[in-house]
């Protein structure tokens, strides 16, 4: 059962130095340059149209649920001064004011404690809003003998923010935990058997922290928590939440540690002989070392090589020994930790609040020509529904390998249909390529039955390539993140060597994130997801790595048992769109990429890089150089992607006209939304 | 070992009448000085009628006995905080609101605008996902809702009450005036008629005025907590509004705590010092609020359990005592059920209504019995002293109102003598509201530097309540 975890604070001597116990801390006077304003607008207010016309960029958009919106955005003093007259007697505007933080009251013991001896130091509020920059401590070169985090906060100007609150806690159990029906408790965890499933799905026995894990950042605007992520620790079961005033980040413990499953490890091996088996030898040898258990063993055809998965015995052997131990073994090439890998969407993002259907911009052109018909992708994700109206008859195989076992899941089913979904079954039309067929291949478990997040393990992803390398697959989508792997990057390396176009979500992991993988990996398409208006989705990955933006904020997505469509963000979504687009181009030339000047010796040989090059050469640039670390080489293009692999009679419609409201910032060309009306019925109730 | 105790919790007991009953053992309900205190754990339910003694049933008792003839219904009761820690084992699932419209499908099925807000909303993060990270909506949670009679922890309040955690303040307690509007909003809209706000400052935004305006008038009770500064109301954000309940916190002497905020605004008071109620999972709400000279843990009983004083906890008694009166009697309206608990508060420090406390103490079994219109208010808003031809002038200011309304007397006595009440003016034949009830130079307290004046009202049923002022003159020249 859960036990407790003792972690160290590195700041606890500053944190008790700088608390403030006066009531009069509990004050809200704003300070700070950006003062936040809000306005209630009624339920008939066009909000993006009244925040053009008052000039305000709306950070957020709160709706009411008795109809009608707040509308929050920072404006200074002086120009509210101006402005809030015109602005507050606008039509439709309900209340209008500045926007305060408030608080709850300081909380009082009981009996009133001494009068402190050292005069507290009153840290006012300041409202700036606050970025924080989240750094590794390296105890060692390689990444996974990190186990410290070192949390920076710096105010808006840059200067560091000393006296913001960072906790280190276990994460919230998930609210649709409540509804699993039979769930054994409150995470929804199955029984679970290590020997059949590569790890466990939720954080249901993560322990309770022993203490309450806190520091406030010192004059330098850092504090650290030297073990966060110590051996024995379940790194995706623990979050950072740093918070200054009213401004508060939440960033999991593995977006900023490689996560993996605790006491379990690989090893990996050529395979022996003419029957492509683990030599039986070094079999019974790895079966002999003391505090580790052999699981499971398995092939991996497309690399010629054998896996071996172990489980460490609690407290027997410290897995860096163990790691050691294995690969001093003859005849194991490489041994790693059984790494743990997210799909990459949620919903309902606080940041991104404009509802728009997704767009791809030239989709709906190549369309006209092609639907991706006679193209086979391999989806690597959780499970996808293959019984829903819009993907029952795309979906020729379903695999499970992560041994808990098919499944109609969220996050699978939402990539799936975003590729090819059917088009004009009046059911809503997601898909970018509505006619080409999937190869669904589970890798993933969600954390409970109705999550959205799932997680993903070293081996199955593995096992997942490797099926996919089996079947003919022109494009393997992978919307997940994690760390670096280096038996996944093998069998990557695979796939691309066999011309498969390999795309993958550029991760959510914020601008502070490490960059992720598989996306990161030389040859991966990194897609990163952009909203409406081709503004970055606030919370993906930034980095060097980055290739093309794709529409990935709330975009409407199939639900598994429901005819109605829900909503996702993430650049998960934006990966499956250009996984999408890239099986049009490959349907409308069979060859998969025709000569052209962008690829002049394209082939059958080369068909993949050509086509990763045609994509990445026309994207339309976002940032004011070719390439930078959010966008990458820009907004994929699919037409432009098309003409230069010399295909222009796909795209030989003439461009419509633009958005009705285009941004001056990077109009769109106008597509229809994909997302079809919803149905005139309100859906049936029951559908789970 | 806490997680599948959890879930006991969580699946068992779906039938409401098993709920209805009186406590039964909840541990904590029973027990004295589990940190050493010199009172009950659970003093604050005892001393609002929640205990028995051999003379008096409990207002659960009470209550018992009456729902053989009533029909019982649950009441949803907001609670605007920083979430609630929705697995607690002493939280029962069925006393968390549920949003029956919604399916956990990433589909806005009931089209509120918020997608899969199963059992409420985080507005702060924008997610569906109102999990407490401070540990003070928990708190506010259990005294409301706390599993009554399950031989776990604490008894809540109301053992029908249907939470609903929208969770507006972050981490430390912080949270944006748009999110707390919101929320009052989306309350109303589900059916609250309960909204707890243990929240607030100095500041109040137009968004958050409107949204407790449109609350208000949607017959919606809206607590709030009178603040922890000891200082006026007035001025100090909603806790000045009118048409809320604004609460004072008391402690185990039935004094206002030092800390308690005070003033006109004031309706009331409640037990609000070393209040005993639910930790919420891996928070220490007093050292993450910043306390000074705090140790960790300290107030952290049996791990999942917290003491804790403010009067924030002193309005989730009243929340509490709204809802199981809501609970009991749902053909009450939201105005009504207020005023009986107000008009049936228990009279604490200067007689009658005064700035510290209010009408006093609220008092379930009172507010049980009480009757829906009746109502006595008597309030001296200021009394105004001029001196002319060396005589002292005195006009007192206020309101003198009742549904059955007899008659009104103004009086005036020395403070050293305070029997010797004198008219200030004839008895006053119909009730007055903001305006002048006596202008008179009453010669009879000459000399006296310090005077009380009252307002005092009688009702038809021969009741009476009134409102003292003090007056001083400071030394004779």
């Amino acid at each position: 059962m859960s036990r407790p975890l003792a972690l160290l604070v590195t700041c606890v001597a500053v944190a008790v130095a700088t608390v403030a116990s006066c009531s009069a801390h509990a004050s809200t006077v704003t300070l700070g340059s950006a003062e936040m304003r809000s306005v209630e607008l009624g339920k008939e207010v066009d909000v993006e149209e009244w925040a053009e016309r008052n000039g305000v960029e709306p950070m957020e958009r709160v709706p009411l649920a008795g109809g009608g919106s707040i509308v929050r955005f920072p404006m200074d003093e002086g120009v509210w001064r101006a402005r809030s007259a015109a602005m507050c007697t606008d039509n439709g505007v309900l209340s209008c004011g500045t926007d305060y933080c408030q608080t709850y009251f300081v909380p009082q013991q009981d009996p009133a404690p001494p009068v402190p001896e050292a005069t507290a130091t009153l840290q006012e509020d300041d409202d700036d809003e606050v970025r924080l920059e989240l750094r590794l401590i390296e105890s060692e070169d390689a990444a996974d003998q990190r186990t410290g985090v070192e949390q920076t906060v710096v105010a808006e100007d840059g200067r560091p923010l000393a006296g913001a609150r960072v906790l280190l806690v276990p994460r919230a159990p998930p609210v649709e935990s409540l509804f699993d029906a039979g769930a054994p408790d409150a995470f929804g965890q199955p029984a679970f058997d290590p020997t059949k499933v590569a790890g466990r799905r939720s954080c249901a026995e993560a322990p309770s922290a022993s203490k309450l894990l806190t520091a406030l950042t010192s004059d330098k605007g850092s504090c650290s928590f030297p073990d966060a992520g110590r051996e024995g620790v379940d790194r995706g079961c623990w979050e950072v939440i740093t918070a200054a005033a009213c401004e508060t980040r939440t960033q999991p413990l593995s977006d900023v540690l490689p996560e993996r499953e605790p006491q379990r490890l690989l090893a990996v091996a050529p395979l022996a002989g003419k029957d492509g088996a683990i030599d039986p030898k070094l079999l019974a040898s790895l079966s002999q070392l003391p505090g580790l258990t052999v699981l499971e063993t398995s092939v991996l055809a497309s690399i010629g090589r054998a896996l071996v998965r172990f489980e460490v015995a609690d407290q027997a052997m410290d897995p860096q020994s163990a790691l050691g131990a294995l690969r001093a073994i003859a005849g194991v090439e490489n041994a790693q930790h059984e790494y743990r890998y997210r799909t990459a969407a949620q919903f309902n993002d606080p940041y991104a609040w404009m509802n728009y259907g997704a767009r791809l911009t030239g989709a709906d052109r190549l369309l006209a020509a092609t639907a991706g018909a006679g193209v086979r992708i391999a989806v690597i994700d959780s499970g996808v529904d293959d019984a829903h109206p819009e993907l029952a008859a795309r979906i020729a195989e379903r695999i499970d390998v992560t041994g808990y076992g098919l499944s109609a899941d969220r996050h699978g089913t939402a990539v799936a249909g975003l590729i090819a979904a059917e088009a004009n079954n009046n059911v809503g039309a997601f898909g970018m390529a509505p006619s080409a067929s999937l190869v669904a291949i589970k890798a993933c478990e969600p954390e409970s039955r109705n999550a959205v997040v799932a997680r993903c393990w070293s081996s199955t992803i593995a096992k997942a390539l490797d099926a996919a390398l089996a079947r003919d697959v022109a494009i393997i989508n992978m919307s997940i993140s994690g760390p670096r792997d280096p038996l996944v990057a093998s069998l990557i390396d695979a796939a691309l060597a066999k011309q498969r176009l390999v795309v993958a979500a550029a991760g959510n992991g914020g601008p502070d994130a490490a960059p992720s993988f598989p996306a990161a990996h030389p040859g991966v398409i990194a897609v990163t997801a952009i909203d409406t208006k081709a503004r970055l989705y606030a919370q993906a990955t930034r980095g060097q790595f980055v290739d093309l933006a794709a529409p990935g904020v709330e975009v409407p997505v199939p639900v598994p048992g429901s005819t109605y469509p829900g909503q996702l963000s993430g650049t998960s979504m934006a990966s499956a769109h250009v996984s999408g687009v890239a099986a049009l181009l490959i349907s409308a030339s069979p060859t998969g990429a025709a000569p052209a000047a962008a690829s002049p010796q394209a082939t059958k040989e080369n068909r993949a890089a050509a086509l990763r090059d045609a994509l990445e050469s026309t994207a339309v640039s976002l940032a004011t150089g070719s390439s930078d670390t959010r966008f990458g080489r820009g907004r994929i293009d699919g037409c432009a992607a098309a003409r230069a692999l010399g295909q222009p009679e796909s795209c030989a419609a003439a461009p419509e006209s633009s958005l009705a409201a285009p941004s001056p910032a990077a109009p769109l060309p106008a597509t229809p939304p994909p997302a079809a009306p919803p149905p005139a019925a309100p859906p049936p109730g029951g559908q789970q | 070992m806490r997680q599948s105790f959890r879930f006991v919790a969580l699946i068992a007991s779906c039938a409401a009448s098993s709920m209805a009953l009186a406590a039964g053992g909840d541990p904590f309900f029973e027990s004295t000085g589990s940190w050493q205190q010199g009172y009950a754990d659970q003093w604050g339910l005892h001393r609002i009628g929640f205990g028995a003694t051999a003379e008096t049933p409990s207002a659960w008792q009470l209550a018992a006995a009456r729902a053989q003839t009533a029909q019982p219904q649950s009441t949803i009761v907001a609670i605007v905080d920083t979430g609630i820690d929705f697995t607690h084992p002493d939280l029962a699932r069925e006393n968390l609101w549920t949003n029956a419209a919604e399916m956990p499908n990433g589909v806005d099925d009931d089209k509120n605008g918020y997608i899969d807000d199963l059992i409420g909303w985080n507005f702060a993060d924008g997610n569906n996902n109102p999990w407490d990270r401070a540990g003070h909506g928990t708190h506010i949670a259990g005294i409301v809702g706390a599993r009554t009679g399950n031989d776990v922890g604490i008894a809540g309040i109301d053992p029908l009450v249907r939470l609903m955690p929208l969770k507006v303040l972050n981490a430390i307690g912080r949270g944006r005036s748009a999110h707390i509007a919101a929320a009052i909003h989306y309350a109303v809209a589900n059916g609250a008629r309960v909204v707890n706000l243990s929240l607030g400052g100095e500041n109040l935004s137009a968004v958050e005025q409107r949204a407790i305006a449109h609350a208000a008038q949607a017959g919606v009770i809206v607590v709030v907590a009178a603040g922890n500064l000891g200082r006026d109301t007035a001025g100090f954000g909603m806790a000045d509004l009118p048409g809320v309940l604004t609460v004072a916190a008391t402690d185990t002497e039935d004094r206002r705590a030092p800390f308690s905020n005070f003033g006109r605004a004031v309706k009331l008071a409640a037990p609000g010092v070393d209040i005993l109620s639910l930790r919420a999972r891996d928070t220490d709400l007093i050292q993450i609020s910043g306390a000074a000279n705090y140790r960790e843990g300290a107030a952290t009983v049996g791990n999942d359990f917290y003491r804790v004083s403010g009067t924030s906890f002193a309005a989730a008694m009243v929340s509490g005592v709204a809802s199981w009166l809501l609970s009991q009697r749902p053909e009450l309206t939201g105005a009504q059920a207020a005023r009986m608990i107000v008009q049936s508060a228990r009279d604490i420090g200067a007689p009658g209504v005064d700035a510290l406390t209010g009408y006093g103490i609220v008092d379930a079994r009172a507010a049980l019995a009480a009757d829906p219109t009746f109502r006595i208010e008597a309030a001296i808003a200021d009394v105004d002293l001029s001196i002319r031809d060396g005589q002292t002038r005195v006009r007192v200011l206020g309101t003198v109102d009742a549904d059955r309304f007899v008659s009104a007397r103004v009086q005036a006595a020395p403070e050293a003598f305070p029997q010797d009440w004198i008219d200030l003016a004839p008895p006053l034949a119909q009730p007055a509201r903001n305006a002048t009830l006596a202008e008179a130079e009453p010669r009879a307290l000459r000399g006296a530097r310090r005077w009380v004046v009252r307002a005092l009202v009688t009702h038809e049923s021969g009741r009476t309540r009134e409102s003292r002022f003090t007056i001083d003159l400071g030394e004779a020249p």
